[in-house]
């Protein structure tokens, strides 16, 4: 059983909560929603 | 039959994922703000029932399209998927593709159908690496055009939840489409169709060779805050946890492999011994089960 | 466990180049772009221009793309008798986009920006999404895209139906 590493899930946590943080001050999140609410055709294989 | 604790969140992850019942009446897709928001497993955006939106495909559109963001002055690089991706494998590893994800859940109903079971190579495991580092990151990224617009590889090349989600639901409800079909949705329908005959024998075969989103989740299992324990000394090497795992892996080996999706099937049905239990943040769970002693 | 961190780290910066380059400057055009909403595109359909063609497109989507330049060939070819192009931009947010495309293109037709309202008012859920019409009248809708050849068949059909 491993006995260290018990503070990476953390440091992990944080860091990664910092860069979602960053993606919606940026704006990332309507850029998700625009390409969500649009079929493109070439996404799904049709063309 | 009573249904276990999984099978429901398993049931009703799908039905919230593709909780869009009316378009059947509307012929398209669900355009509501829900789908700002990533669903943790592989449930295709472009689903005429589908709410939020597919992880993968947002990447690989954030992915293709860093140019002409860069361009016209936006800094959009994914932060947002990556982070909420960093975020689940961070607390529970690659747990979302035992309980929540819609594709991995029908990957175990079809392995349901009696047949003779078989095992795949080890080495294809590294695939689905291959499938993340090339069609969603390194290709989407690179190979552009005249504008600097890349293209979704893994979607339009590969995805069978695409295909079967997606592309086939939009050809019956748009029937304009038909027209337009050509080699490549051929080529993702033969795909799709390898896939699911491969189910019925071989357990979990996308999500094990092929799967980049399970990829990116199993990448965290060693050093998540929710962890699977091996205690080698209750561990009588039966192999009952391999044989009952979705995913065909030898607990016995060692915990927090790479495709350990963490459905606790060993935890629960297989082990007799104790040889397995789980820890949140390093506290072991109180529930522990004691060995049981041969007679 | 070292290897693999130098890798994660090389790919990291790897990944950010290839990000900055190709992002250039580029010079503008003419042909501004100008939004418009759902009520002002019903005026311009309504007008006696005949035929008009309304694309409705959006920056990244592929097949849109392809046929840009096909329709600005027609616009030029055809122009004289009577055929009218506009490009309807649904994406979000910005109309930087397109006119980015706009500019390097050199595409002389006029190019509006709808954004999500026209995207919604029209519901459109596939791109490209073409109306054609005659004399202010919607006389075909198609979703998906078309081939140069498949184009300019249905601008010459077009014409032929409008000098009748």
């Amino acid at each position: 059983m491993e006995k260290s590493g018990y503070k990476t899930p953390y440091l992990l946590l944080i860091f990664f909560l910092i860069v979602l943080v960053v993606g919606i001050n940026i704006g990332e999140v309507e850029v998700v929603l625009e390409k969500a609410i649009s079929i493109c055709l070439s996404c799904i294989g049709i063309q | 039959m009573m249904l276990d604790l999984r099978r429901w969140i398993q049931i009703v992850a799908t039905v919230l994922s593709n909780a869009w019942l009316l378009f059947p009446f509307t012929g398209t897709i669900y355009q509501g703000k829900l789908k700002s928001f990533c669903v943790p497993g592989l449930n295709c955006y472009s689903c005429p029932a589908a709410v939020g939106s597919c992880p993968l495909g947002a990447l690989q559109t954030f992915m293709a399209n860093i140019r002409p963001s860069l361009t016209v002055g936006n800094f959009h690089i994914g932060f947002y998927v990556i982070g909420f991706l960093g975020l689940i494998g961070s607390l529970v590893g690659r747990m979302p593709c035992a309980w929540v994800c819609p594709f991995g859940f029908m990957q175990e109903l079809i392995h349901k159908i009696p047949s003779p079971k078989i095992e795949i190579p080890r080495i294809l495991a590294w695939l689905k690496y291959v499938m993340l580092v090339f069609l969603v990151i390194l290709l989407p990224l690179l190979v552009v055009d005249l504008f600097g617009y890349g293209e979704n590889w893994f979607c339009k090349y590969v995805c069978p939840a695409g295909t079967l989600q997606a592309g086939i639901p939009m050809i019956i409800l748009q029937p304009p489409l038909r027209g337009i079909l050509g080699t490549l949705f051929a080529v993702k329908l033969i795909i799709l169709v390898v896939l699911l005959v491969s189910m019925v024998f071989i357990r979990r075969p996308f999500c094990r060779t092929l799967c980049p989103l399970g990829a990116i989740y199993s990448l965290f299992n060693k050093v998540s805050v929710f962890r699977m324990v091996h205690h080698p000394d209750n561990c009588v090497l039966c192999k009952q946890c391999y044989r009952n795992c979705p995913m065909g892996v030898r607990f016995y080996e060692g915990a927090n492999q790479k495709d350990c999706i963490r459905c606790l099937q060993c935890l629960r049905k297989s082990c007799k011994y104790g040889a397995i239990s789980y820890e949140v943040a390093g506290a072991l769970p109180v529930e522990k089960k004691q060995p049981v002693k041969e007679s | 466990m070292k290897t693999i961190q130098k890798t994660v780290l090389l790919a990291c910066i790897l990944f950010l180049l290839a990000g900055f380059w190709g992002a250039k400057d580029i010079e503008a055009s003419d042909n501004e772009v100008v939004p418009v909403d759902a009520a002002g595109l019903e005026k311009l359909i309504e007008s006696d221009i005949c035929p008009l063609i309304i694309t409705f497109v959006t920056a990244r989507c592929r097949a849109c793309r392809e046929e840009m330049p096909v329709y600005q060939e027609m616009y030029e070819q055809y122009k004289e008798k009577g055929l009218e192009i506009y490009m309807v931009s649904i994406d979000f947010a910005y109309p930087q986009h397109i006119q980015n495309l706009v500019d390097r293109l050199n595409l002389t037709y006029p190019v509006f920006w709808g954004g999500d309202e026209v995207m919604h008012a029209y519901d459109i859920s596939l791109v490209p999404y073409k109306k054609l019409a005659m004399n202010g009248e919607v006389v075909e809708t198609a979703v998906g895209g078309w081939s140069a050849r498949e184009i300019e068949q249905k601008v010459l059909e077009l014409i032929e139906a409008c000098q009748q």
